[in-house]
């Protein structure tokens, strides 16, 4: 599975990653992307619905709700399964990037006994 | 209506009017709320929305796949390079129509420079309606007909010798040629529908009436000067259209192409060379950065 999704942009990231738990409305994917990456990834309205154009496109997103709120269409979205898949080949990607660094500190650990100059 | 609200409202018409009426209530909401209570638009907020609303007025936004994408470029390339090819050949019949009007019927005594230019008007209306076969037809015929005008319809002379290049040598004879290239690639794609097709030949009129070196502009160089800024242009625009610069890179093989050919015949035949090193390197630096913009810029359209 991993191989079969190119890898994503952060932003493309986060988003799914703030779909995985619940449907949510723009807003609360800005405010939800935010929090997952510390604040790091902070989306503009323009970057945001252009990417859930594509995702949706991809069959990544659907709308799960349309509603009117304050005389304004509000929709919701969700994950489908292919974008949970996506989501899922990504994180594992990452993770094994990662690992080829940590595994590397962990076995260069200085042995007992050996002493480390000041 | 608050000033902020009217503000985004206006931000919100660089999108077209199709996708305002899907989407510009939700976007409008999301940026209300994301705004903190802000009196204006952030910079940032608003170089997002003019950013999005041309990649979705130009279709870029929809080029998702590499294949996609691949294919638009490929299509923008071919009538971008015919619409250069009309402006090339332009200025002949833009001549005899001024020169009839001022002076009177006159016979030129040859009709190349009326039946070449037909041929690429014919190619670019075919190639815009998405009929590839006829726009291939053309083009090959129009890069037939330029090389008879140069060397006449002996086939036994057309490639005795170097001499008989010479045709090669200027940029006009290349955009026929690569667009029958391009068209042929296009061919074996799959058929994706046509939008907008008159785009097409008003654009080429366009640039035939005001860049076509003629008596009504009495500029030589307009062609070259224009196709350079266009390649500056299309550098600029690449985050928002990945497209610009390969068909940039695409058009300016047209006088790079010219003048490898002349540099080639000119060893060949042994001719006193009259080369501007300076304009070679500014021409090979214009296609290495278009280059880079479009490895750049596509990766990046491409990644999801």
């Amino acid at each position: 599975m991993t191989g079969s999704f190119a890898s994503m942009r952060e932003p493309t990231y986060f988003i799914l990653a703030a779909l995985q738990d619940e449907p949510l409305h723009g807003y609360a994917i800005v405010k939800r992307a935010q929090e997952l990456s510390n604040g790091r990834v902070r989306l503009t309205t323009g970057t945001l619905y252009a990417a859930l154009d594509r995702l949706t496109g991809e069959e990544m997103v659907r709308v799960a709700e349309e509603a009117v709120v304050n005389g304004r269409a509000r929709r919701t979205y969700e994950l489908t399964q292919r974008g949970m898949s996506a989501l899922r080949a990504e994180a594992e990607r990452m993770a094994a990037a990662a690992s080829v660094v940590r595994d590397r500190s962990v076995r260069s650990t200085p042995a007992a006994g050996w002493v480390v100059p000041a | 209506m608050t000033e902020l609200e009217r503000r985004y409202r206006w931000l919100l018409r660089a999108y077209p009017r199709a996708y305002r009426q899907y989407r510009a209530d939700e976007m409008l909401e999301t940026l209300l709320a994301t705004a903190d209570n802000a009196r204006r638009p952030s910079l940032r907020e608003a170089a997002a929305l003019v950013v999005g609303g041309l990649r979705a007025r130009t279709g870029a936004d929809r080029l998702g796949s590499r294949s996609a994408l691949g294919h638009s470029a490929l299509r923008l390339s071919a009538l971008s390079l015919l619409v250069y090819g009309l402006t090339l050949w332009a200025g002949g019949p833009i001549s005899l129509l001024v020169t009839v009007l001022s002076e009177g019927p006159y016979n030129p005594g040859t009709w190349w420079f009326i039946v070449i230019p037909a041929l690429l008007t014919i190619a670019l209306f075919a190639a815009a309606w998405g009929f590839y076969r006829l726009a291939i037809a053309a083009a090959i015929l129009t890069v037939a007909a330029q090389h008879g005008s140069a060397n006449g319809w002996d086939p036994s002379f057309w490639f005795s010798s170097v001499y008989d290049l010479q045709d090669a040598m200027v940029p006009q004879f290349w955009p026929a040629l690569l667009a029958s290239l391009a068209l042929l690639r296009l061919l074996r794609a799959p058929r994706t529908p046509v939008t907008k097709p008159w785009t097409w030949p008003v654009l080429g009129a366009a640039a035939a009436l005001l860049l076509a070196p003629s008596p009504i502009n009495g500029w030589s160089d307009a062609p070259l000067m224009s196709l350079c800024a266009f390649a500056a242009l299309a550098v600029i625009t690449a985050p928002i259209d990945a497209r610009m610069p390969i068909v940039a890179l695409v058009l300016l093989l047209a006088p790079a192409l010219a003048q490898a050919t002349y540099l080639l015949c000119s060893q060949q035949a042994g001719w006193e060379m009259e080369v501007s090193i300076t304009a070679i390197l500014i021409l090979a630096a214009v296609m290495v950065i278009t280059l880079a913009a479009s490895a750049i810029a596509g990766r990046r359209q491409a990644r999801l």
